[in-house]
């Protein structure tokens, strides 16, 4: 009984995230140039890296990058490390912004108070932000294969949707984490600015970590993104069978485990301090 | 009364004023000191952008120079190429939404109709809020050019610096036309996030931050050759990188102007028509 | 001779765009803000114009300032035509309106004032020379150089007022001048309002208010205006005569009274009813209060209804607007 009720509240929560994702969804889909720009954006922000990657190697391979990475292909490289760091970076942004977004609006006070759970919330908007970048990566990825024509090993595709679940899952954590500090903190939506940027420059979408300076490769290696993009060029370049890449799954998901109670118990700690201190609405 | 009868007299400004321009500029930047870590913060994180193409730039080419490179650029040296670029492009992105930026500022703080119903030109209000931007953005891409020079030990030289202040003021001065248009679309559309993101990833792609215009697919190429900045951008390489004199660039210099001339009538009727829009709409308190 | 402000025929209405999700077509909601309103402020006097929220009172005041381009009819301040000469209308008016956030918070009181000095063209000396001149009558010299953010609610409102007269306007237009001020703050700002800035100085003063003691108190005459509309125009006695005859009677019960059956009685003139700390409240605006009282208690009586208090008032101001809207000043909820 008491298992049942459980679930019918799982199952409510689950209806009412997926009720915010959909209105995020219409609220974007309305305007015409957004459209416009969810379809160009992947690409757009993927260009510059290919046309510089041309222009620097004179083709699209590079012997140096064959040498580093077992890839000497600039275009399939490139191509599948970025469609990751866009969806990941947008699984942070859409669990980070979701409060930022609030509070800009100045509702953030009405929603800790109101009876929806701020979790569900947050998924909400991360299930947008997933959604919405999930359908970019694959239109990111046909007109790769369409214009480019870089080869992927079917096989990897449905492992490769591990690396990107595992991923998602550690970054929630780190979401919460950045939560607590802008819940914590004047002006603290700069920290998101700070934690997007380091990963844009730690994760290996263009090069390899090696070519990082050591204190940056510290960081590389214990950011989930890195495993994460690391296993999902491997599965899809390379099918489900490499040692290697399990190895960097069983990473992640030790990196979830750690991310996720450590962003939980921060998240709990600092919301219970700001609701003690009344400062919510302070911004 | 018909309407575009009704735009004229919208039209009719006042003098510009140049005291009035720099009391507003002053204003703003006196309001932006008071937010340091602003400041600190907006110099610092950028340089995290630029970041990622030099590190790819260098797993690609194994070093700071590729003679693939220098077949189309001119110069092997692409590191400098692409900190020069990636630095200039800020400085234009502050140029083309700085106005806009700070008459949203001016409405979402409710002190934009205290400016409006002063008897000041428009001019005044537009010119005021890019000059602050540009002294701020200075201040940035300053900030920005010695840390980048300091971590990759560049030795930048600036043997004609005149001709190099000539060009950068050229293309401001081209750019803050756009953005009086791109002002007026801010008043219209109040939050254009869309807009404004969209227009800055493809001016990123299009003007030479990091490659020649030469690697452009040709229909780029084209697009390309309508912005300004590819003009500035490519003169101040020019001058800095390839150590050519001010003759090697009067062409540039003659376009720029021309462009500046065009889009200052542009970016003004379209501004006050923007206005006159809002007027009538009733939206300029509103946000 | 010309008035200070006059308005012939305004006319103005705003269309509200409703998005819907992309494949739906945009559908658009009209909104009439000031439908033909006639005005005619004379030199010198304090003129309210009293209504309820969305009464059109803030638009008119932006059409006067030249932020809002009418659509139909001619506006003059000062003799001006607010279209066609606009900038000869900004530099002869000040206004307040968007409540406290008009001036810069991030700067000090006298920053702020200089700034908008210079906007108006002030010499540097005589800029500074007025902007003392100004901080001394607001009675603010000693917190001139704090910044507005640590300022209270009724000190910004000064500064606000201050920076309207900065270039020494003949005409002020005012918009809910006292607005979320305590009373006593309130109070103060009223007294500014018609001894030193319209007594003394001589100024004409256009405001708005939807607190009735505020346009009593001030104004020489009233616009009552609702929906748009100028429902009357009158001294503040004029008005209050129109309902001199009336007296109100202020009954709560505990049950809903029968209201259709009392408004048909004779010497009943309106009824208002509504919930008041969980009881009803309702007031009957009568002719003859003896008779009429006698009526009604007789009515609730047959009813057997439980009346909780009874009280006969005089008629205020709002009750010459409840006389021709209907409806009250304030929003009932």
């Amino acid at each position: 009984m008491a298992l049942k009720t459980k679930i019918n509240n799982l199952l409510k929560e689950v209806k009412a995230a997926w009720a915010i994702c959909i209105k995020v969804w219409k609220d974007e889909l309305s305007y015409p140039l957004s459209v416009l720009y969810f379809i160009l954006a992947p690409i757009l922000w993927l260009a510059p890296f290919i046309i510089f990657g041309f222009a620097i190697a004179g083709g699209r391979y590079s012997p140096v990058l064959e040498k580093m990475t077992g890839i000497g292909d600039i275009v399939t490289y490139t191509s599948l490390g970025f469609a990751f760091l866009g969806f990941a970076s947008a699984a942070l942004w859409g669990t980070g912004l979701s409060l930022r977004r609030e509070q800009w609006i100045g509702t953030l006070e009405s929603v800790l108070v109101s009876p929806v759970s701020r979790f569900t919330i947050i998924f909400g908007q991360g299930l947008h932000s997933i959604t919405h970048t999930g359908s970019g990566l694959v239109l990111q990825l046909v007109v790769m294969i369409v214009v480019f024509g870089i080869h992927l090993n079917l096989w990897g595709i449905f492992p490769s949707l591990i690396a990107v679940a595992l991923t998602i899952l550690a970054i929630q954590g780190i979401g919460f984490m950045i939560c607590s500090i802008v819940l914590a903190v004047k002006q603290g939506w700069m920290i998101i600015d700070v934690v997007d940027t380091v990963f844009w420059v730690v994760t290996s979408t263009a090069y390899p970590i090696t070519i990082l300076p050591a204190f940056l490769q510290v960081v590389a290696r214990v950011s989930p993104i890195t495993y994460g993009v690391e296993s999902f060029r491997g599965f899809l370049l390379y099918g489900p069978w490499q040692p290697w890449i399990w190895q960097n799954i069983v990473i992640l998901a030790v990196l979830d485990i750690i991310y996720l109670t450590l962003g939980y118990l921060i998240y709990l700690k600092s919301e219970e301090r700001v609701k003690k201190k009344g400062t919510v609405h302070k911004f | 009364m018909k309407n575009e009868t009704r735009f004229k007299y919208v039209l009719v400004d006042e003098t510009p004023s140049l005291g009035v321009t720099m009391a507003i500029a002053w204003k703003s930047v006196k309001i932006a000191l008071r937010y340091p870590f602003n400041i600190l913060f907006w110099a610092l994180v950028p340089i995290g952008w630029i970041m990622p193409a030099i590190f790819q730039g260098l797993a690609l080419a194994g070093g700071t120079m590729s003679a693939e490179f220098a077949s189309v650029a001119g110069t092997p040296d692409w590191l400098s190429y692409v900190i020069l670029g990636s630095v200039l492009y800020m400085y234009v992105m502050s140029a083309v939404w700085g106005m806009g930026n700070a008459l949203r500022w001016e409405q979402m703080s409710g002190t934009l109709e205290s400016l409006l119903v002063s008897p000041v030109s428009r001019i005044d209000i537009l010119m005021g809020a890019a000059l602050a931007e540009t002294v701020t953005t200075t201040l940035t891409a300053t900030v920005q050019f010695v840390v980048l020079i300091l971590i990759f030990g560049i030795p930048f030289a600036f043997p004609y610096i005149l001709p190099f202040i000539v060009i950068l003021t050229l293309m401001l001065l081209a750019f803050y036309g756009f953005a009086m248009a791109m002002a007026g679309i801010v008043m219209i559309f109040k939050d254009p996030d869309a807009l404004t993101q969209f227009l800055d990833t493809l001016l990123y792609v299009l003007i030479p931050v990091r490659y020649p215009i030469s690697k452009l697919p040709y229909a780029a190429r084209i697009l390309s050759l309508l912005i300004p900045a590819t003009y500035a951008l490519t003169a101040i390489r020019a001058i800095i990188l390839l150590n050519k004199d001010i003759y090697a660039i009067l062409d540039m210099i003659i376009i720029l102007s021309v462009f500046t001339l065009f889009l200052w009538t542009f970016g003004y009727l379209a501004f006050a028509y923007a206005e006159y829009k809002t007027k009538k709409s009733g939206g300029t308190g509103k946000y | 001779m010309h008035f200070a402000i006059e308005t012939i025929n305004l006319y103005k209405k705003f269309t509200e765009r409703i998005r819907k999700f992309y494949v739906f077509p945009v559908r658009r909601r009209e909104v009439v803000a000031l439908n033909y309103v006639n005005l005619r402020v004379k030199r010198g006097e304090i003129f309210g114009l009293l209504g309820p929220n969305g009464a059109g009172k803030t638009t008119l005041i932006k059409i006067l300032s030249t932020l809002i381009l009418p659509d139909e009819g001619e506006v003059y301040v000062d003799g001006y035509d607010v279209v066609k000469e606009a900038r000869k209308v900004r530099a002869r008016i000040g206004l307040v309106t968007g409540g406290e956030r008009s001036i810069y918070w991030k700067l000090t009181a006298r920053e702020n004032l200089l700034f908008f000095a210079r906007l108006y063209k002030l010499d540097k000396k005589i800029a500074e020379q007025r902007v003392n001149e100004l901080l001394e009558l607001m009675d603010l010299e000693d917190r001139a150089d704090d910044k507005i953010e640590n300022y209270s609610s009724g000190m910004k409102m000064k500064i606000i007022l201050a920076k309207a007269l900065i270039h020494d306007p003949p005409i002020l237009l005012l918009d809910e001048p006292t607005l979320g001020l305590d009373p006593a703050f309130a109070r103060e700002i009223r007294t500014f309002i018609k001894e030193q800035l319209n007594e003394k100085e001589g100024k004409t003063i256009l405001l708005t208010t939807h607190y009735m003691e505020e346009a009593d108190m001030l104004c020489d005459r009233i616009a009552l205006i609702d929906r748009g509309k100028i429902i009357r125009i009158g001294t503040p006695e004029e008005l209050k005569r129109e309902v001199s005859t009336w007296s109100v009677l202020v009954l709560q019960t505990a049950e809903k009274p029968p209201i259709k059956e009392i408004e048909t009685r004779p010497y009943v003139e309106q009824v208002i009813s509504g919930l008041n700390n969980g009881k009803y409240e309702i007031k009957i605006y009568v002719e003859n209060s003896a008779e009429a009282a006698r009526e009604v208690l007789n009515i609730l009586n047959n009813a057997g209804m439980h009346v909780i208090s009874f009280r006969v008032e005089e008629p205020t101001l709002e009750d010459v607007f409840i006389k021709y809207t209907g409806r009250r000043l304030k929003d009932e909820k």
